[in-house]
């Protein structure tokens, strides 16, 4: 057999498996029979195993350069290296729709998991049955229209080779995957919204798709943060956000993601914002379709080179599918989930419901900014675009209001106010002065200062409420700071992790401040062996070589740095800047060389050279504050996700440490 | 709901709608031809503005001691002079190929602070006498 022919049936196999999964799920709702469920949750293992094997295929049609499938013809070559082509699979549309399918099936797999568990017999066919119709979607888009594995009639000698930008540097092995892990995962959390409101169940829900919900925001945190790194190592222009629309693709989920796990803590504790949290989870889900779809439908341009194809329609199709259910449901149960109590705004719930709308707010302007051309044409005719100045001019404000309540939030109680809080909320006000003060003393900017002083309340509001905490046991229990803060952290993970997050958060926006401001671009032409003195550093040419790889061809131009200043601290050493030259491209693609330091990243790029007689190269050098910390922030914020969501470690560590703290 | 929220979330909406269509309207980026940029010359002066159109055949012109680029964009019936300096000339630019300057217009010459080449390999070279239409259909997916 085949890899074209196994792939293509395993496919096929994997849209009926889905199929008739969906058909048992809807029988063992309507005939409330637990054995049409034990049935499905047979399926959705079945539908794993032949989307395994599909993405087996393809695997296995690359690796062994069977040009006779499609997409190996179309978007493989026999030259590349053996890491390329274990990443190809998602390199273009199909197998991106395989991967991401695949990705479904897997967690409709474990959704099944928990079926008699935390799902039961009222909700789970219901759940169940809206993964199976996500699949469907999947699934058919493949056989249809976008199938993988066509049969080629003649098979080319060589495949047309993957996109050069796509394989140029090792982080298209990572940041995909992360990508469609956090937009798939948002479908789980759907479906249980569904599942809880088809089957008027309101409050249940919530507590196991908060979880869900945070797994899926972890990797969505982490693929934006590595595709921020991405853009910055490789696309060579020295910044990391643009307000592309495919990164706006991205943020749009995270940002309702976001909003939702704000209000989710609310209704676990006080059955509040029903309403509010079936809507985020819907918009959150929907919002993974529509970036697909804008990003595939080729509605709108992006500089990302994303193939358009004729699966636009659908996804526009399954879109509007998945916001009529959802709102659809909620409009019906709506007058079932009015609210029990008044919210106080002068309180926890009402600051994490004021941040959430801060974070739907800023999810709908982005939606607008990144439409809004097309509004602008179909009215006018004109065709105009948004720059990021749009975007930036929004978002800092509302980034702002975002880091004042951040650090609010979590210092004001359940209920209502009282003295100890005033007290600390001066505290945070004091160092949100200091620090703005600090930045002005420094010579920085009105924002760059601002940044430092809401990093400082953060900071503050953090220690307060940790320092409490240990505080109180150190008191009550007769234990030493060190250990009461350990105890502390392994108690209360949710908040302890809480905590982490947003450090990481407010780090992020520290960075974001000083690399946005002080960034400075210098660019100049030198002969080999001329000295170059910009910004504290003293740069020179050496050579310009050439190299020959397997799968491309790479001009050399090794540089020296000497740091002559302190603006240029850190900037020393040799760095090969390079030029990459693929068979598909006529033109070349630079290859940044970075250099972080503590404070500095210093950024080099091969512009040109002297293809002739090799005398000369242009050489581009960007000189950035504080990105390396940008990276760190990142991992911070997954690291404290993680924490939270780290099963036994602290109940264990808890079981063992009570019987000597109650000693 | 009390009237002192009603009041602090309309204050709310209105800095939001203000913000949003201000913004709005300050940061389109008009996307003209070179055509178009002749029917309604005064209205784009010293405007942000996208310009498209192909590099015409004979008029690049790069010194890379200066890092300076000069070029005409041409729609097939009017040409703009361009200028460029401080930077080189990104991947995929050439002759006869699309290009999108973005950038503004002083007096009769564009200066351009950002060219805009399609990444992508897929790219089509305009066959002899094109329309403007047809030119304009082509950069269009240069955007």
């Amino acid at each position: 057999m085949t890899p074209g022919l196994l792939g293509g049936i395993s496919l096929l196999a994997a849209l009926i498996f889905s199929m008739v999964g969906l058909v048992l799920a809807t029988l063992a709702y309507t005939l409330r029979d637990r054995r049409y469920l034990e049935a499905a949750k047979r399926l959705s293992a079945l539908t794993l195993l032949a989307a395994l094997l599909s993405f087996g295929s393809l695997e296995w049609a690359i690796l062994t350069n069977d040009f006779s499938v499609s997409y190996v013809a179309n978007s493989s070559s026999a030259d590349n290296p053996l890491w390329v082509k274990l990443v190809t699979p998602w390199a273009a549309l199909e197998g991106s729709i395989l991967l991401w399918a695949m990705l479904q099936a897997a967690y409709t797999w474990l959704v099944s998991l928990r079926v008699g568990k935390s799902l039961d017999i009222w909700r789970a066919p219901v759940a169940l049955g809206t993964l199976f119709a996500v699949q469907v979607f999947f699934f058919a888009v493949m056989v249809f229209v976008a199938h993988p594995f066509d049969a080629v009639p003649n098979p080319p000698q060589d495949g047309q080779g993957t996109n050069p930008l796509l394989q140029n540097h090792w982080m298209m092995a990572v940041h995909p995957v992360l990508m469609y892990l956090g937009f798939v995962g948002l479908s789980v959390p759907f479906a249980y919204a569904v599942a809880a409101m088809v089957a008027k169940r309101y409050q249940s829900w919530i507590f196991e798709t908060r979880w869900w919900t945070l797994v899926a925001w972890g990797f969505l945190t982490a693929a934006i943060f590595t595709g921020k790194w991405w853009s910055y190592e490789i696309l060579g222009w020295g910044g990391y956000w643009a307000w592309d629309p495919v990164e706006n693709a991205s943020i749009i989920p995270w940002l309702l993601a976001t909003a939702f796990l704000h209000t989710a803590q609310v209704q676990e504790r006080k059955g509040l914002f029903k309403g509010w949290n079936f809507a985020f989870i819907t918009l959150a889900f929907a919002a993974t379709v529509f970036g697909t779809f804008l990003t595939r439908s080729g509605v709108i341009q992006s500089v990302h080179a994303f193939a358009s194809g004729p699966v636009g329609a659908w996804f526009l199709v399954f879109l509007l599918g998945v916001m009529v259910v959802g709102l659809g449901l909620l409009a019906r149960v709506s007058s079932e989930i009015k609210e029990a109590g008044e919210v106080r705004w002068k309180s926890r719930e009402g600051a994490l419901l004021a941040g959430a709308l801060f974070f739907g707010t800023f999810a709908f302007v982005v939606v607008l900014g990144t439409l809004w051309p097309l509004v602008v044409e179909a009215f006018s005719g004109a065709k105009v675009s948004i720059g990021a100045p749009f975007f930036n001019q929004i978002s800092i404000p509302l980034g702002i209001f975002m880091l004042l309540l951040m650090g609010i939030g979590p210092v004001l109680p359940w209920r209502n106010t009282n003295t100890q809080v005033v007290r600390n909320l001066a505290a945070m006000l004091v160092a949100l002065g200091v620090g703005t003060l600090l930045g002005f003393v420094l010579g920085l900017s009105l924002g760059v200062s601002l940044a430092i002083g809401l990093f400082a309340y953060n900071l503050m509001a953090i220690w307060l409420m940790v320092g409490q905490g240990v505080r109180e046991r150190v008191r009550s229990l007769g234990i030493s700071a060190g250990q009461a803060l350990l105890e502390l952290a392994a108690s209360n993970k949710r908040r302890f992790g809480s905590h982490i997050v947003h450090f990481g958060v407010a780090l992020a926006a520290l960075t974001i401040a000083f690399s946005q401001t002080y960034r400075v671009t210098e660019q100049k032409t030198l002969n080999v062996g001329e000295t170059w003195q910009t910004r504290g550093m003293e740069v020179r040419l050496l050579s310009i070589g050439a190299r020959e790889e397997s799968n491309r061809f790479a001009a050399i131009a090794p540089i020296e740095v000497r740091s002559t200043s302190r603006e240029g601290w850190g900037s020393d050493g040799r760095y090969q800047t390079r030029l990459n030259f693929y068979p598909q491209m006529e033109s070349p693609l630079a290859t940044p060389v970075v250099k972080y330091s503590l404070y500095n990243d210093y950024y080099f790029v091969l512009m040109q050279f002297d293809q002739e007689n090799g005398r000369w190269a242009t050489l581009k050098i960007i000189v950035t504050p504080m990105v390396w910390w940008l990276w760190v922030a990142g991992l911070i914020i997954v690291l404290g996700t993680l924490y939270i969501l780290w099963p036994s470690g602290a109940k264990v560590a808890n079981r063992q440490m009570s019987p000597t703290a109650g000693d | 709901m009390k009237p002192k929220y009603i009041i602090g979330l309309v204050v709310v909406a209105g800095a939001l709608i203000y913000l949003i269509f201000g913004g709005l309207g300050q940061n389109l980026v008009y996307f003209i031809t070179p055509s178009e940029y002749f029917q309604q010359a005064d209205r784009y002066q010293n405007r942000q503005v996208r310009l498209g159109g192909l590099v015409k055949e004979g008029s690049l012109n790069y010194n890379p001691q200066t890092l300076e680029l000069r070029f005409m964009v041409t729609d097939g019936v009017k040409d703009i002079p361009i200028m460029s300096s401080g930077s080189t000339p990104p991947a995929l630019f050439g002759e006869n190929r699309g290009v999108v300057v973005e950038g503004k217009f002083q007096g009769e010459a564009f200066v351009s602070q950002n060219l805009l080449v399609k990444h992508s390999e897929t790219y089509q070279a305009p066959k002899e006498g094109w329309t403007p239409d047809e030119v304009r259909k082509l950069i269009e997916g240069t955007q």
